[in-house]
């Protein structure tokens, strides 16, 4: 185990604080609310996205050819776990404060 | 004192340096730097600690149902340290990989050099002796380069034989000729150096207790052992004088010695030094050249002279002024040639490689080394008493070593000699009179006028040179008995080799252990002999690769990852 490992656990606690972070100043300033709602819809887009990317893929769709990043690969679930622990963060923070 | 009623003010005023308060810091600073070592021993251990802090910031307010201001606050916070705390750990792997990067990188090129000066020997010693075999080879390489089969060996064995008798015959040829030579006292009016006399070998002032000797016998002792050395001399003192005739010598003790001279005077009238005894002369006029064509012209020589395979020695000239140009012009060449003096000062015995560099002054600074690095090469100094500031001057250094009775008892010596001047050399580490030599150059620069022999060039009966005829023999032979047929009758098939070269280096290569291949290619590649006879490295790997392909050798990634390392370079 290096410290590479521990460096991106604390990247990815980074994403989970802004979620959290931006929950809190919705709780004081209401208009931060339409930035919380729309972040999540593009959340929930990103994750819609993702999931037809990989059946298309895995089901071979002369469509999926073009796609030239590994899905299953580094990055892609790098991407996806930044995406996720900002909406934990985030929900968490919801539950906790409202 | 007047202390103001302001509490800061009075830490302001407070007189930091009395014992009491001295005390008391001491004692602050103490506990507070054992406490932070012992929280924070490493740097991991505070990145760490920045990295728990940090997410017990964000989080924590937020379980225990803080105020949302505060809550908000103490994540921004705790979400910075974690961000700064995973920055410093990124860093810190990055360091530790670079480290082990290196220390890798430096395992690796120890173990090549190792390899490489290994190969280098086991080389130079199969060019020198022919079929003989390096002892110092491991037994599988020793099976490989010997012929494999005991058909194969007969016809190299009738050669060997051949070969021994043709040079045997032309040894004993050289030998009668010297002894004949020296009978008839031929070799004392012919030889370029005449033998001091007896009173000035007997004025010779020793530096370290060595006994003096005649300086004839120890330019004989300089040329059969060669060591890389430096000679310094006054300008006009006979530096060219001195290493022309020590020249002779060297290529009558070291026939296959390939003597390389680079010279930046460019002065037609002391082209005589060097023609006739060097292999390659290298002129230019360094005055008249710009600085960039100088350096380009020096690195081109210097190229030319390590692609020279086997045993050879460089004659830099007039290295005072060409340093000078080039430390200031590309200090970046200069300093890789530097590296390679000092790589010659180390290993350079062994393969039989030296530089003997020329020039007039002997500070460090101006050779551009430090005077730790002059000191690898070995001292020859020359003063002469027609200019006696510049001689003073160059006796003022640390050069060389002064006599006990100082510069005076050197300029005597120079007035004892029968050419005014005086050497030291680092053979017996001592200064004695310069005996009167042969001025090969043809123009005395004392007398500022043409010798002569230069005036009436005819043809000298009794010249000193020895001749290079034994030396082109042998090479001849080696050439005419190396492993391949010769050059005219080969048919180029593919690989760029003669049908006869693959099968010869298929049956070489037939019993050889895995893992070794690499060795017997680095021989083979560098080999002069295969050189000569055209076979180029590319050609070579596609044949070991055909021959891996065929099951005809095993090669080893190993041996591939050797070969295309070996082919870079």
């Amino acid at each position: 185990m290096s410290h590479r490992l521990a460096s991106k656990f604390g990247y990815y606690s980074l994403s989970g604080f802004a979620g959290s972070a931006l929950v809190q100043l919705a709780v004081i300033w209401p208009q931060t609310w339409i930035a919380v709602v729309a972040l999540g819809a593009i959340s929930l887009l990103y994750f819609a996205f993702l999931i037809i990317c990989i059946q298309g893929v895995l089901r071979g769709a002369r469509w999926a050819g073009v796609l030239n990043f590994n899905l299953l690969g580094v990055d892609a679930i790098e991407s996806t776990a930044i995406v996720l622990l900002f909406v934990v963060g985030g929900l968490w923070t919801c539950l906790e404060i409202l | 004192m007047d202390v103001s009623g302001n509490p800061l003010m009075q830490l302001l005023d407070a007189d930091l340096n009395s014992d009491r308060n001295r005390t008391i810091l001491r004692f602050l600073f103490g506990r507070a730097g054992y406490v932070i070592a012992r929280i924070f021993p490493t740097r991991a251990a505070a990145c760490y600690s920045g990295l728990m802090l940090g997410l017990a910031l964000a989080f924590i307010p937020i379980a225990k149902n803080a105020p949302v201001r505060l809550t908000l606050l103490l994540t921004l916070a705790g979400g910075g340290l974690t961000a700064v705390s995973a920055h410093e750990l990124d860093e810190l792997q990055d360091d530790i990989d670079e480290a082990r990067t290196q220390k890798e990188r430096d395992r690796q090129l120890r173990q090549f050099a190792d390899t490489e000066a290994k190969n280098k020997v086991a080389e130079t010693n199969l060019l020198r002796h022919g079929y003989e075999l390096d002892k110092s080879l491991p037994p599988e390489l020793q099976q490989a380069i010997s012929p494999a089969s005991p058909k194969a060996q007969q016809s190299p064995q009738a050669d060997r034989a051949a070969f021994d008798s043709a040079v045997t015959a032309v040894q004993t040829k050289q030998q009668n000729k010297a002894e004949e030579q020296q009978q008839t006292g031929d070799l004392t009016s012919g030889d370029p150096l005449v033998p001091a006399t007896t009173e000035t070998a007997q004025v010779a002032a020793p530096v370290s207790g060595h006994p003096p000797t005649n300086f004839t016998d120890t330019m004989q002792q300089i040329a059969q052992r060669l060591l890389s050395m430096t000679v310094i001399g006054v300008p006009g003192a006979g530096k060219g004088m001195f290493v022309s005739n020590l020249l002779r010598l060297v290529r009558h003790h070291h026939p296959q010695l390939h003597l390389f001279v680079m010279e930046g005077k460019g002065d037609a009238k002391e082209a005589g030094y060097w023609q006739g005894v060097a292999d390659d002369i290298r002129s230019i006029q360094g005055l008249d050249e710009s600085p960039v064509n100088l350096v380009a012209w020096i690195n081109g020589c210097l190229e030319d002279f390590k692609a020279i395979a086997g045993p050879k020695l460089l004659i830099f000239d007039e290295v005072t002024y060409l340093y000078k140009v080039w430390q200031t012009t590309d200090k970046e060449s200069f300093e890789d040639y530097i590296q390679y003096k000092i790589g010659l000062s180390s290993m350079g015995d062994s393969l039989d490689n030296y530089i003997w560099e020329i020039g007039q002054v002997s500070n460090a600074k101006d050779l551009g080394v430090t005077a730790g690095i002059r000191s690898l090469f070995k001292p020859i100094a020359i003063v002469s008493n027609h200019d006696r500031r510049a001689a003073n001057a160059l006796l003022g250094t640390k050069f060389v070593p002064l006599p006990e009775d100082g510069k005076k008892a050197v300029m005597a010596m120079c007035d004892l000699s029968s050419c005014g001047r005086a050497v030291y050399d680092y053979v017996n580490d001592c200064w004695q009179p310069m005996p009167q030599l042969k001025n090969l150059s043809g123009f005395d620069r004392d007398t500022r006028s043409f010798s002569q022999a230069l005036q009436h060039p005819s043809p000298q009966p009794s010249s000193p040179e020895p001749t290079p005829e034994p030396l082109n023999i042998r090479a001849d032979l080696e050439r005419l008995l190396s492993v391949d047929t010769p050059e005219p009758a080969r048919v180029v098939t593919r690989f760029g080799l003669s049908a006869e070269q693959i099968s010869e280096v298929q049956q070489r290569l037939s019993g050889l252990q895995p893992g070794t291949i690499s060795s017997v290619k680095s021989i083979r590649e560098n080999s002069r002999l295969l050189r000569k006879q055209g076979i180029i490295q590319s050609d070579l790997a596609e044949l070991f690769d055909y021959l891996a392909e065929t099951g005809a050798i095993e090669w080893l990634a190993s041996d591939c990852r050797d070969f295309k390392y070996l082919g870079s370079l």
